[in-house]
C-alpha cells in the first residue's frame, strides 16, 4: 500500500487555503459555505450529477456550488466566495477526480477583464505569477488549426480531426472542444493564459455578446497553466427566459444522447426571476492548482486519497 | 466475441481497429472545458507491432478480438512452418514466418513458448524469457582469462548470435535472455 499521509502536500493545501481566505478578506467578500447535496441537479449534457436516493426522494451531489451561491446573489449576498467539494460522475483520469475541490467567487458589477484582474491579484497573493496573458479563442484556434471557430468550415475540422485520430461522431461544439484539446492547448503559450470570447455554442451560463468582428461570442474564459485547464468565468447570464430556454436545450439534448432526465432546479430559476445582480463569477480547480504550484503531473499526486485509493 | 464501451477500456484488453487486432496499452480520461468527454487511448498493433494513438467519443465502442496468449511446446520446424503442441490437449498448430518472426532464433525443441491465437491461428510467439543453448561456433577459449571483462561472438545452435565471456568454447551450453540477446552464464553439465 502506498502511504497516503504526505505531511509536506497537506501543508501546502493548508496554506493556500489561508493565503486564499486572506486575500478574500483584504478584497471584503465574504465566505459562505452551501450544502453538495441539492434537490436539483446539472441539466448540461456533459456533466453526470451523482445522485443519492433519501427515502422516496433523489438528491444530487453539486457539480459546483453556482446554482445555491446565485440564490444567494440573488437575495442581496453582495461579493462572495466558497470553498467547497463538487462531484463529477464518471471524470476519473490523470486530471480527473470525480470529488474535487472548487473556490468559486462572484463579484457584483465586475466585467470580464475585472474578474480576469481579479484572479491575477488572488493568484499573485499565492505565490504563483501574477502576469497572464490574454489570447481570444478565435485566435489560439485558427493560429493551429487555421479554421475561423465562429464560422466553421465543418468538413475542414473533421479532416484535421481524423488526422488526429477521433474516433466517433461530434457535433459542430463536440468538434471544437476536440480540436482545442488536441491541436490548440499543447501549442498555448507557457505561464499563465486566458482563453477569452468562446464560441456562443460553448456558452453555458455566460453572457454572449459580440466580438470586434461582429461575431457572436461568449463572455465566457478559461485560465490555463502551462496548457493545464484551471478556472472557468462568466460574466453571468441574469436573464431568466434566456436561462430557461438553455436549460430547456440542455434537456433536450439529454433526450437526443438517451441520458437521464435531471430535474432543472427551479428555486435556482426562482432566483433568477427575483432578479440576480449584474456580477461575474470563475471556478478555480484546487486540486490542480495545488500539482500545478508543486511541479506535479497528476492530479492524485495532489490528493490525500484519490479515486483509486478510497 | 463482444463489443467494448470506452469505460471498459483496460490495458491489455485485445480489440478489432482498422480491421486488425490490438491490445489496449493505455486509456486516459480527458475532457476539454466543460464539453463532450474522451478517451485518449494507445493501442498496440499484434500484427505488426505498431503503437497506435486514437481519441474515441466517451461511449463509443470497438468489438472485442478473437485473440488467447496460449502456452505451447515447440515442436520442430519443417522448412517452411514452425510446429507447437499445447501439451494439455495436444492441440497442434503451424506458426508461419511472420508469426514466429524475431523469435526463430530462440526456438529450441521442446522449449514452451507463448503462442498468441487469432481466430485460431498463431499470430505471434513469444519465447521463453530464459533459454539454454549449446555454442556451435565461436574462437578458441582463453583459459585462465576469466578475470578480464573481455567477449567475443559466439553463434549458438538455433542461429542467434551472442557476446559471450572470451573463456567459453564450442559445445559449452549457456543461458540466455531472449528479451534482450544477453549471456546470463554458462550452464553445468
Amino acid at each position: 500500500m502506498t502511504q497516503v499521509f504526505d505531511r509536506v502536500s497537506m501543508e501546502k493545501r493548508s496554506l493556500l487555503y489561508q493565503r486564499i481566505r486572506q486575500y478574500f478578506a483584504d478584497e471584503n467578500v465574504l465566505e459562505v459555505e452551501v450544502p453538495v447535496l441539492g434537490k436539483g441537479g446539472s441539466t448540461c449534457a456533459y456533466l453526470e450529477s451523482m445522485s443519492v436516493l433519501q427515502g422516496e426522494d433523489t438528491y444530487y451531489l453539486q457539480t459546483s456550488p453556482e446554482f445555491f451561491m446565485k440564490r444567494l446573489l440573488s437575495e442581496g449576498s453582495g461579493d462572495i466566495f466558497s470553498i467547497a467539494k463538487a462531484f463529477r460522475g464518471g471524470e476519473a483520469g490523470p486530471r480527473h477526480n470525480p470529488e474535487f475541490s472548487l473556490l468559486e467567487w462572484y463579484r457584483i458589477n465586475f466585467s470580464v477583464d475585472e474578474l480576469v484582474a481579479d484572479l491575477a491579484s488572488l493568484l499573485g497573493s499565492l505565490g504563483v505569477e501574477s502576469s497572464i496573458k490574454r489570447v481570444a479563442y478565435a485566435e489560439v484556434f485558427e493560429r493551429a488549426t487555421g479554421v475561423d471557430p465562429h464560422k466553421p468550415d465543418m468538413d475542414k475540422l473533421e479532416i484535421l480531426a481524423n488526422q488526429a485520430g477521433l474516433i466517433g461522431e461530434l457535433d459542430a461544439s463536440e468538434m471544437l472542444g476536440f480540436l482545442m484539446s488536441a491541436l490548440v492547448e499543447p501549442k498555448l503559450p507557457p505561464g499563465l493564459v486566458v482563453v477569452d470570447e468562446f464560441p456562443a455554442c460553448q456558452a453555458e451560463l455566460a453572457q454572449i455578446g459580440r466580438n470586434s468582428n461582429g461575431d457572436p461570442v461568449a463572455k465566457r474564459f478559461e485560465l490555463y497553466w502551462d496548457g493545464v485547464e484551471l478556472a472557468n468565468g462568466y460574466k453571468e447570464l441574469t436573464d431568466p427566459l434566456e436561462q430557461r430556454r438553455r436549460f430547456q436545450m440542455d434537456l433536450d439534448q439529454r433526450l437526443n444522447k438517451g441520458l437521464p432526465r435531471i430535474a432543472e432546479d427551479k428555486r435556482f430559476i426562482a432566483a433568477l426571476e427575483r432578479g440576480l445582480p449584474d456580477c461575474s463569477g470563475v471556478a478555480l480547480g484546487l486540486d490542480r492548482l495545488l500539482m500545478c504550484i508543486s511541479g506535479q503531473s497528476e492530479l492524485s499526486q495532489s490528493l490525500c486519497f484519490s479515486w483509486d485509493r478510497l | 466475441m463482444g463489443s467494448y464501451s470506452t469505460n471498459e477500456f483496460r490495458s491489455g484488453l485485445k480489440v478489432m481497429l482498422d480491421g486488425d487486432p490490438c491490445s489496449i496499452v493505455e486509456n486516459e480520461f480527458v475532457k476539454p472545458g466543460k464539453g463532450q468527454a474522451f478517451s485518449r487511448v494507445r493501442l498496440k498493433n499484434l500484427k505488426t507491432g505498431r503503437t497506435w494513438e486514437r481519441t474515441f467519443k466517451s461511449g463509443e465502442s470497438l468489438e472485442g478480438a478473437d485473440v488467447m496468449d496460449t502456452d505451447m511446446q515447440y515442436l520442430y520446424n519443417d522448412g517452411e512452418y514452425w510446429h507447437f503442441m499445447d501439451p494439455e490437449t495436444f492441440d497442434q498448430q503451424q506458426a508461419d514466418e511472420s508469426a514466429v518472426s524475431e523469435a526463430a532464433q530462440w526456438l529450441k525443441e521442446q522449449d514452451m513458448c507463448v503462442v498468441t491465437l487469432y481466430n485460431g491461428t498463431p499470430l505471434t510467439v513469444v519465447p521463453p524469457n530464459h533459454v539454454e543453448l549449446e555454442i556451435v561456433d565461436t574462437d578458441p577459449g582463453l583459459r585462465g582469462d576469466t578475470a578480464q571483462g573481455g567477449n567475443k561472438p559466439a553463434t549458438l545452435s538455433t542461429g542467434a548470435v551472442v557476446k559471450v565471456p572470451l573463456f567459453l568454447e564450442i559445445g559449452d551450453v549457456i543461458k540466455v535472455d531472449t528479451r534482450n540477446a544477453e549471456y546470463q552464464g554458462r550452464v553445468k553439465d
